[in-house]
């Protein structure tokens, strides 16, 4: 009896605490559907008397053109990042050379760097390359500071190898190019799609890069987000669309590719292959 | 197929404060089988990775064929892929995404060969090696002996000069592995190739080999046929490593009897004559006794032979024989029974023709040599 009521009791505080996590995702996509009328009038939480896409429309008209940023610099930022990221994490987990230590201490250094420390190196490198406002800057500065984290990430899987296929394959003839792409990347696919999540989620999310980096060519949707809070102060359910528009890529990732973010995660303390 | 041949090979780690081969230099003639053996950590499986191009020894010069892949004096380092030398390791290395067909391939594909050669290739060493019906699984949907059969086929497949081969039976169970040893010899023979055994194991080695490299500490303890390093032990490490069960050992100090000589070993005195060494001991000198389990006989086969009576202490039966623990005084030994039933704490009598005692100095260890020895061999090097 007592271990039904303790069931119960668990039940609930974990009923009330997500409801109060989708309250404000609730709110938003209720108001998304509203007018400009009845968001003064009714709660944010009751659902629109009478639905209307006209919000979705009017944040579509203002994003679509940061919207395409977005993709352009998350799928460039990922690719780029999880590429060269990947190669140094292979190298270091399987080829070691002298140095190997030294430069793995350095790329775990760059993960704990803070975006602000950077920032204005950052900046004034990126403008004197002049790739300011262009998709390729914020490309490359999100490239840049990725690597160190794939790196790292990749070289704890690939350590999961054994070092006997390594050895073997040495002696099959093969060069380490033709063993990390006919082997090691098809047996860490599950490491792989892991690492892309993380980077695509992370590139996508990104604000202070876009702001920084970007002008009105280049902007990313998050910080065109921003800038309607201040253009269109009065229209929640414009702001309300633009943010559920940005967060659905995120969303039809972790919809298709969830199940390998957890098995990636629990894979990883075991074996990668 | 290729020769190889170890000259002064010397690997230290840590700047030379751990030594993992001292020094080794041997030679394997094309075509031969050759075994490298030791106690875990010997340095046996170094050396086979100093061979297969995988560590840069510290110094020495390693030639295959004709070619120096090796020296450090010449400052000449072929990387593992260019040896041409195809390696098995214990734990097979099989690609776990590849099929055992895309296995198989994979060393030619290395090379660039045509579609149509790889196919050839694969499909002939898969008839070899009856691993037909099994091209299309993953490593993973095998079992240990047939992964075992793919490892080794990944290393025929390629027509190397030279086979390596890390302790490939080790994870075999007992009866597999004696049925693969088998195949192993029969194709070494049939490919007439050079290959390169590493194990720990003496019966694959005493099976298997032309030619035994023993080596303790990373030096080598004696090498030889393995007739030479069963009958002529050239001293107390080898002879104890040798042999299944391992030899019995009794101490023993050479005294003078009525101008004889003679080895007096507590349970049995012989005339030192009577064992056929080929030099004479001074008097005092300590000795270590050696005799094999399969050398004490349930019926005298000469005149000359010692009687030890003992009293059975455990039996172990192996089928059509027994091994045998004995005691005989103070000396606890083992010998192969072939005769009628025994029961522990019986008496027996057991006979040792004293031609087959092995005689070691002390505390050197090394083996006296006997007459019947002849020339040459690496005991003979101890007594000039």
């Amino acid at each position: 009896m007592s271990t039904l009521v303790g069931r119960g009791l668990v039940v609930t505080v974990l009923v009330v605490v997500t409801l109060l996590y989708l309250l404000p995702l609730w709110g938003a996509f209720t108001t998304s559907l509203k007018t400009d009328e009845e968001i003064d009038l009714t709660s944010p939480i009751a659902w629109p008397q009478r639905p209307t896409a006209s919000g979705y429309i009017g944040a579509f008209n203002h994003l679509k053109r940061a919207l395409l940023n977005s993709v352009l610099i998350t799928v460039g930022g990922t690719f780029g990042s999880v590429g060269l990221g990947a190669i140094c994490g292979y190298v270091l987990a399987l080829h070691s050379f002298p140095g190997a230590n030294l430069v793995f201490l350095l790329l775990a250094a760059g993960i704990f760097l803070p975006f602000q420390a950077i920032l204005i190196p950052l900046f004034q490198t990126v403008r004197a390359l002049r790739l300011y406002d262009t998709i390729g800057g914020i490309v490359l500065a999100h490239t840049a500071y990725g690597i160190p984290m794939c790196a790292v990430m990749f070289k704890t899987f690939y350590s999961e190898v054994p070092k006997a296929l390594v050895r073997q394959a040495l002696t099959d003839g093969s060069s380490p190019w033709r063993f990390y792409w006919r082997v090691v990347l098809p047996s860490t696919k599950l490491a792989t799609v892991t690492i892309l999540i993380f980077q695509f989620t992370s590139i996508w999310n990104e604000l202070l890069f876009g702001l920084v980096l970007g002008g009105p060519r280049s902007m990313p949707a998050t910080v065109a987000l921003n800038n309607l809070v201040g253009t269109l102060a009065a229209q929640w359910n414009i702001q309300m669309a633009g943010s559920l528009l940005l967060a659905v890529p995120v969303l039809i990732v972790y919809a298709f590719l969830g199940r390998y973010l957890v098995r990636g995660y629990m894979a990883g303390a075991v074996t990668a292959v | 197929m290729a020769s190889v041949t170890v000259k002064n090979l010397f690997v230290s780690y840590h700047r030379g404060r751990t030594i993992a081969v001292d020094h080794v230099s041997f030679a394997v003639e094309d075509g031969k089988f050759c075994v490298l053996l030791g106690p875990s950590g010997c340095g046996k499986t170094t050396i086979l990775h100093c061979i297969a191009g995988l560590i840069r020894p510290t110094s020495g010069e390693i030639i295959i064929g004709e070619r120096v892949v090796t020296s450090t004096e010449k400052n000449i380092f072929v990387r593992p892929q260019e040896r041409n030398v195809a390696m098995v390791f214990q734990e097979y290395a099989l690609y776990p995404n590849l099929t055992v067909r895309e296995n198989l391939a994979f060393p030619l594909e290395c090379q660039r060969l045509p579609k149509k050669e790889i196919a050839a290739r694969v499909q002939s060493v898969a008839e070899l090696l009856g691993i037909t019906d099994l091209l299309h699984r993953r490593p993973a949907q095998l079992s240990g002996g047939q992964r075992q059969r793919v490892a080794l086929g990944r290393a025929l497949v390629r027509q190397p000069t030279v086979f390596l081969l890390d302790e490939p039976l080790g994870n075999l169970d007992a009866q597999l592995r004696v049925q693969v040893r088998y195949e192993l010899k029969r194709i070494q023979r049939q490919l007439r190739a050079t290959m390169i055994y590493v194990t720990h194991d003496q019966t694959e080695a005493l099976t298997l080999a032309d030619k035994i490299v023993l080596l303790r500490s990373g030096k080598i303890e004696q090498e030889g046929s393995p007739q030479e390093m069963y009958e002529k032990p050239a001293n107390l490490f080898v002879a104890g490593f040798i042999g299944s069960p391992p030899m019995n050992f009794i101490e023993g100090q050479v005294l003078t009897c009525e101008g004889m000589l003679l080895i007096d070993a507590g349970i049995f005195k012989v005339r030192a004559e009577a064992l056929g060494i080929a030099k004479n001991l001074a008097p005092g000198t300590k000795v270590m006794l050696g005799v094999r389990p399969a050398d004490i006989n349930a019926r005298p086969s000469s005149p000359q032979d010692l009687l030890l009576p003992a009293i059975v202490d455990l039996l172990e039966p192996l089928g059509d024989s027994a091994v045998v623990h004995v005691l005989s005084g103070n000396f606890k030994f083992t010998a192969k029974w072939e005769g009628g039933s025994l029961k522990p704490g019986g008496l027996v009598s057991l006979f040792l023709n004293p031609r087959k005692i092995h005689v070691f100095t002390l505390p050197d260890g090394m083996r006296v040599s006997k007459i019947e020895d002849g020339a040459a061999g690496r005991a003979e090097e101890a007594f000039p």
